[in-house]
């Protein structure tokens, strides 16, 4: 009865008629109202909703997500929240959607991992693969910028150990 | 009854307070598992996966961002990985490392190719005896299952009088595609089209479906009098000891009523290609190439040219481009030939042209 009561609560967004409305807050203090229906995607959030008071004004902060991941982590959810989506259509806007710059794919991907959004985090971690699919080793580094913390003795250790595997020898 | 009210009250309020949400996105140095894989780990692997913990060395002061992951993302990335990939991962940093030689991930690989003939506890054994899964994934020979096996057959045809009083040469290529599945099948395509185009058709993911139900749309639709080359799906026996491969295809050749139920059979060798090391398992060579027709007459032996006897992989991804042209691609003068012949070729022979390279392309 209680949960009953908490849906026909007025909503913090004027004019929307539906569930509830949750407040997220991102690191920065932004604040995003956001229809519950979308936030299930995230089994953190939805697990966090069950204890949350319907009338707690400040929101579920989120310290460890800036505005700009939070909002593109809604977009994802509200995208994927709509039912009866081919599943071509859904591939391709999958696709365009991770079209960003590298600090923010892996903001996604850790905001994916915190919030426990496995659709998400599995698109990330596609995406990540290919970009390290077919590449050398020095190819990975500069992809990523990683700086090579190998000793040089190491380094002859571990080519001899892979040599089978050099796609450039061919 | 009061005990249990006392312990459901301090698991209700621990549940509430949910002290655990603190610990996301932290870094918990991550406890070595102990699976039963462990054992057969090698020192060395040991000694260069945790040399991070045990020698931290100059600190790396500016990690990148992809460093930064959860080792958890981070492995569940390189299971996407093939294991030529995850070797060269490991060769990047030490926090690469330390999760690419996880040998529950090379496990996987190895289990992906041996484990439809041989038990996880025999596997297990074997692999204790090479010295690690790695090991044994580079040392025992295994057939590669994400790609093409591609052999490029080429000759000169002489053609007959055109109409212009001079005889027309050819310069004819086809290709033959095989592709492994784990469990004995085998697809084979027989084809005049190049491997960028092929790739589409033998890389379809239906292919991949349960290994019992094929689906067999397309063999429906060669007899139905398409003129187009279908893959057709086989069986496969590979031996390990003396590496051969013994494969049967049935061909599927609407044109020729007689070759109808016909099977063509390769014996194949599998080896490393020039130049590669050892455990590629990237090369086989067309020992014995035959047809037995449904008749039950004795087979036809074909000759095989030893200079075109080599089916080279190329593996799906990003770079299968850049292998094949590689490997297939005609050489400049080929090309000119090529050109010159179809810029003189009469309009009205182009057709005919098309069908010569289909027909030639039957064995």
């Amino acid at each position: 009865m209680e949960t009953a009561d908490g849906a026909s609560e007025a909503p913090l967004i004027p004019g929307y008629r539906g569930g509830r409305v949750i407040r997220l807050r991102s690191a920065e203090g932004e604040v995003f109202d956001v229809e519950e229906s979308i936030l299930k995607v995230s089994n953190v959030i939805r697990n966090l909703l069950e204890d949350v008071a319907d009338s707690d004004e400040s929101g579920i902060l989120l310290e460890d997500i800036d505005a700009k991941t939070l909002a593109k982590v809604i977009e994802y959810c509200r995208y994927h929240a709509q039912p009866n989506r081919p599943k071509g259509e859904r591939t391709l806007w999958d696709r365009d959607f991770l079209r960003v710059d590298q600090s923010l794919l892996f903001s996604l991907t850790l905001a994916a991992n915190f919030l426990d959004i496995p659709s998400l985090l599995d698109l990330c971690c596609r995406h990540i693969a290919d970009m390290i699919r077919g590449k050398t080793p020095e190819q990975i580094r500069a992809t990523f910028n990683i700086e090579n913390d190998f000793t040089p003795e190491e380094e002859a250790q571990l080519r001899a150990e892979n040599s089978w595997a050099e796609t450039d020898s061919h | 009854m009061v005990s249990y009210t006392g312990e459901a009250g301090r698991l209700l309020s621990e549940t509430l307070v949910r002290p655990w949400f603190a610990l996301y996105h932290q870094r918990v140095p991550r406890e070595r598992h102990c699976e039963d894989c462990e054992s057969t780990t090698d020192a060395a692997d040991n000694k260069l996966s945790t040399a991070r913990v045990e020698q931290p060395g100059p600190a790396k002061t500016n990690l990148s961002p992809v460093e930064q992951l959860p080792g958890d993302v981070l492995r569940s990335v390189f299971e996407l990985l093939s294991p030529a990939d995850l070797a060269s991962v490991s060769r990047v940093c030490r926090t690469f490392l330390s999760i690419a030689f996880d040998p529950a991930l090379w496990r996987r690989h190895c289990l992906e190719a041996w484990g439809d003939r041989e038990s996880l506890t025999r596997l297990t054994a074997a692999a204790c005896g090479y010295g690690g899964w790695r090991r044994m994934l580079r040392s025992r020979a295994h057939l590669q299952f994400h790609g093409l096996y591609i052999q490029k057959q080429q000759y000169l045809r002489i053609g007959g009088d055109d109409g212009t009083g001079s005889r027309r040469v050819f310069f004819i290529s086809f290709y033959r595609y095989l592709r492994f599945f784990p469990g004995g099948k085998v697809v084979g395509m027989t084809t005049p089209e190049d491997p960028l185009v092929s790739r589409a058709r033998l890389q379809s993911t239906r292919w991949e479906a349960s290994h019992q139900s094929w689906h067999h749309e397309n063999n429906a639709g060669a007899g139905a009098g398409t003129d187009q080359v279908v893959p057709a799906v086989g069986d496969y026996q590979f031996d390990e000891k003396t590496r051969m491969v013994s494969v049967t295809l049935p061909i599927y050749q609407p044109r020729y009523a007689e070759m109808q139920g016909a099977l063509a059979c390769y014996v194949l060798e599998l080896s490393d290609a020039d130049g590669r090391p050892r455990g590629a398992n990237d090369m086989l060579r067309l020992l014995e190439h035959s047809t037995l027709s449904a008749d039950g007459s004795a087979p036809l032996y074909h000759e095989v040219k030893p200079s075109q006897a080599l089916f080279y992989f190329t593996p799906f991804g990003s770079q299968y481009r850049r292998v094949a042209e590689k490997l297939f691609a005609d050489p400049e003068d080929v090309k000119m030939f090529n050109r010159v012949q179809l810029m003189q070729r009469p309009a009205r022979l182009q057709t005919r042209r098309t069908n010569c390279t289909r027909t030639n392309a039957v064995n």
